[in-house]
């Protein structure tokens, strides 16, 4: 792999943006804090029903049991698509109004380090300083510390390459590397 | 990494960021960012209200029976501005020293050629270019001087230790040209 790195290169559009934005925030997102959502969802939900079904009736109380349940499933059920559209829509405004930050990047992954080569950034950083890296459906992040990272869009990238690149991470990154929703 | 303007740097800096200076250098960002971020306006909002609240008990007496409602918003305002005062700045701190933490390439000692326009970073890992334009602001404080909102690099913190008279005032006068109004002094 040293005379042979895999080389990627692109430059980014609006829709890698709004990829690595809802990635980032999935990445972010821990287990714990989905499951509290799920739990307020289902205990709404459920709170709803039984007051439905055992307390008073009247139009007005059932009016708020339906909204009661229907916050529970947007809470509990919606919440993550919702806050991905949210910011995926927000990433889209962003890159449309600085347009000129985002230029092109070459980025290696050789036996011992990435680089990562733009007009202004030039970097050779051994895997074993990474902070972390994740990898979704769309994109692969490196993360060198908790807010500084780069990413890479999938689409630049052939299947075999995408491959090669996921075995180096989970090869030197160990548990640093995170995988969710890729193929 | 050329920039626009071809002559040699105005001052060049070698340095090594601790966790210290980083998370002093990240709160002292975050107060200059907005006047309402500054602990002490925070802190004084809301012991402005626990006053306001207070001054307003003899009319709440002079209609209702009790003054706990007035007393629970003068302890909940009280309370808000210890957090604000007291606990917030802390905490940000921590917070500050786990982002530098987090990031093993902001401990290793790094040169900073200084620029009319720019500034190039360099480490054993990376070379970085920002120009001047690309920072929101420009922090000087009585240890370094902080530029927030790089491309790159969030925080470019300069550190005054190790500097003579003569180069802070060098680099100081360049920073304040190149930021103008962006420019801020605070602690001198």
């Amino acid at each position: 792999m040293e005379d042979n790195p895999i080389s990627v290169s692109f430059l980014t559009t609006n829709f890698d943006y709004a990829d690595f934005k809802s990635a980032a925030a999935k990445a972010d997102m821990q287990k714990g804090e989905r499951l509290v959502f799920r739990i307020t969802g289902v205990v709404l939900i459920v709170t709803a029903l039984l007051l439905q079904v055992y307390s008073f009736k009247s139009v007005r109380n059932s009016i708020l049991y339906a909204a009661m349940a229907a916050a529970g499933i947007l809470v509990g059920f919606l919440y993550e698509l919702i806050a991905q559209y949210t910011l995926r829509r927000r990433a889209l405004r962003y890159f449309d109004a600085n347009k000129e930050k985002f230029i092109a990047q070459t980025t290696e992954f050789h036996k011992d380090e990435i680089t990562f080569q733009t007009e202004r950034y030039t970097a050779a950083i051994p895997y074993d300083l990474f902070y972390r890296a994740y990898e979704d459906g769309r994109v692969f992040i490196l993360y060198t510390g908790i807010n500084e990272m780069r990413f890479i869009p999938k689409r630049a990238m052939g299947d075999g390459e995408c491959t090669q690149i996921r075995n180096i991470l989970q090869t030197k990154l160990q548990e640093k590397y995170q995988q969710e929703g890729a193929r | 990494m050329p920039t626009f303007y071809e002559g040699g740097p105005i001052e060049t800096v070698s340095q090594t960021i601790s966790s210290e200076d980083y998370a002093n250098a990240f709160y002292a960002a975050y107060c200059a960012s907005s006047p309402l971020r500054r602990r002490w306006v925070r802190a004084g909002i809301f012991l402005s209200a626990a006053i306001v609240i207070g001054s307003c008990i003899p009319f709440y007496r002079a209609r209702f029976a009790t003054v706990w409602i007035p007393c629970g918003g003068i302890v909940l305002a009280l309370a808000l501005c210890i957090l604000f005062g007291f606990v917030q700045p802390n905490d940000l701190k921590k917070w500050g020293a786990r982002l530098y933490r987090s990031n093993v390439l902001w401990s290793i000692p790094e040169q900073i050629e200084i620029y009319r326009d720019s500034v190039i970073l360099k480490n054993t890992c990376e070379q970085i270019l920002e120009y001047w334009t690309d920072f929101s602001l420009c922090l000087e404080t009585s240890s370094a001087f902080i530029a927030a909102g790089g491309r790159e690099r969030e925080l470019l913190i300069i550190k005054k230790q190790g500097l003579s008279k003569e180069q802070t005032e060098k680099i100081s006068a360049a920073l304040s040209g190149a930021f103008a109004a962006r420019y801020v002094k605070s602690g001198r």
